[in-house]
């Protein structure tokens, strides 16, 4: 690699960061929701950001999702990543391997290396993205094959195929190596799901890949990607995993999969701004209603209240203000009415003031506390 | 001038959010085409190496 090549990619990152500080992105459509998830996901899974960072980290993350953009198309971005860990693997092109990742960092950059190391692999994705990614996958290799001297064969399968299992099973008796990007959500729909720890919440996993593994004996390789401050790119992986003699089926996968969330966790922990799954981590969530419960009558009685600001934020819609649950992930339009009061304690005789309904509902819901 | 207090579940919003609507994925490719600059540019002088897989930093 050329140093003018190192100096051009940096350039161009410096170039995309550029160009999204020149946007306002409050007036961009979807922005406050966007966020609230966001910050939402960052309340509940890692508690010890102060929520004040957390619009900070979001514009990041932006910026981290722009730069992952352009590097999907740039063949050399291989070049640009320094690789630590489990070379072996990685360079093992003649062996069936089951690569587990997470959206994190430049998160494409495993299957660039991937194809330059000669790895014939199949990669899942969701029913509603197969089509599009089948043609631009295919469209990469062969640019891929062109640049490098390199006889990779990729494929992409759906996820949503009820015969995933089993075409995943043939790929890796075959040979193939399989990519899998383990925060995603996806998989046929009775894929069977197994709770996990994941930093301070708990999650339902797909457990697929540990099966296959397991059944087939082909080892699982965690692997991730991560920026450095200096905006290069690092790809670490993890010893390779696979079933000890008379580990049971079941064992080896509650053991490997929470083995494998703990791996990515460190990660996310460490580069929060980097993953792509605060998007969409709370559809993973366990059974975040149960955890709640009915307040008792005594709350109905107090003479102090407080609004329930760990719970609860509001933003602005163009047609309403917008209550918004962090622990339900649901939202309610409110009178602009409320949300002043909401904004202004201290709230003398809130029954009084707001009348018994709406009194009633905000303490039920725990808005009032 | 009376104070109006209400409070009524979205639910439209509700389920965009379940389906995922708002994944902000894409959501950068989509706000840097624009302007007279194109952000990638200058990257389309990186020079093309004829490297073999052997040459990564491995």
């Amino acid at each position: 690699m050329r140093t003018s090549d190192l100096a051009n990619y940096k350039r161009a990152l410096l170039d995309c960061e550029d160009a999204l500080n020149r946007v306002n992105l409050h007036e961009e459509e979807g922005y406050t929701v966007r966020f609230a998830i966001f910050s939402a996901n960052l309340t509940n899974f890692l508690p010890e950001i102060p929520p004040s960072e957390h619009a900070e980290l979001f514009k990041s993350l932006l910026t981290n999702l722009a730069f992952e953009s352009f590097e999907r198309n740039l063949l050399q971005i291989g070049d640009f990543c320094d690789v630590k860990g489990n070379i072996k693997s990685l360079k093992s092109n003649k062996t069936p391997q089951i690569f587990c990742t997470f959206h994190l960092g430049s998160y494409r950059i495993i299957a660039n290396l991937l194809i330059r190391m000669g790895h014939n692999f199949s990669t899942i994705v969701r029913q509603d993205v197969y089509s599009k990614q089948i043609e631009s996958m295919m469209s990469y290799t062969a640019r891929m094959k062109e640049k490098y001297d390199t006889t990779s064969e990729v494929s992409v399968l759906n996820a949503e195929d009820p015969q995933i299992l089993l075409k995943l099973v043939r790929e890796l008796k075959s040979g193939r190596s399989l990519l899998v990007y383990l925060d995603g959500n996806t998989g046929t729909g009775d894929e069977k799901l197994d709770p996990v720890d994941f930093l301070s919440q708990k999650i339902n996993a797909r457990k697929g890949m540990t099966y296959l593994s397991y059944i087939t004996g082909v080892p699982l390789v965690p692997v991730v990607s991560y920026r450095k401050p200096d905006r290069t790119n690092m790809l670490y992986a993890g010893e390779a995993i696979k079933a000890e003699p008379g580990t049971s089926r079941e064992e080896f996968s509650t053991k490997t999969l929470q083995y494998l969330f703990d791996f990515f966790a460190k990660y996310v922990a460490s580069y929060p701004e980097q993953w792509e799954g605060w998007n969409y981590i709370h559809n993973a969530l366990i059974n975040r209603e149960d955890s709640l419960q009915s307040p008792p009558n005594s709350a109905y009685k107090r003479i102090h209240y407080e609004f329930n600001f760990s719970r609860y934020s509001i933003f602005e819609l163009q047609d309403a203000p917008v209550l918004f649950d962090k622990i339900l992930y649901s939202t309610y339009e409110i009178s602009d009415g409320l949300k002043n009061y909401l904004l202004k304690p201290p709230f003398v005789n809130p029954k009084q003031a707001l009348g018994k309904f709406i009194f009633k509902e905000l303490v039920r819901q725990g808005i009032l506390i | 001038m009376k104070k109006s207090f209400s409070i009524q579940p979205k639910k439209a919003l509700n389920s965009f959010i379940k389906e995922g609507k708002f994944y902000a994925k894409n959501e950068s490719s989509r706000l840097l085409n624009f302007g007279d600059k194109d952000p990638m540019a200058s990257c389309y002088g990186i020079s093309l190496e004829k490297q073999a897989e052997q040459s990564l930093a491995l």
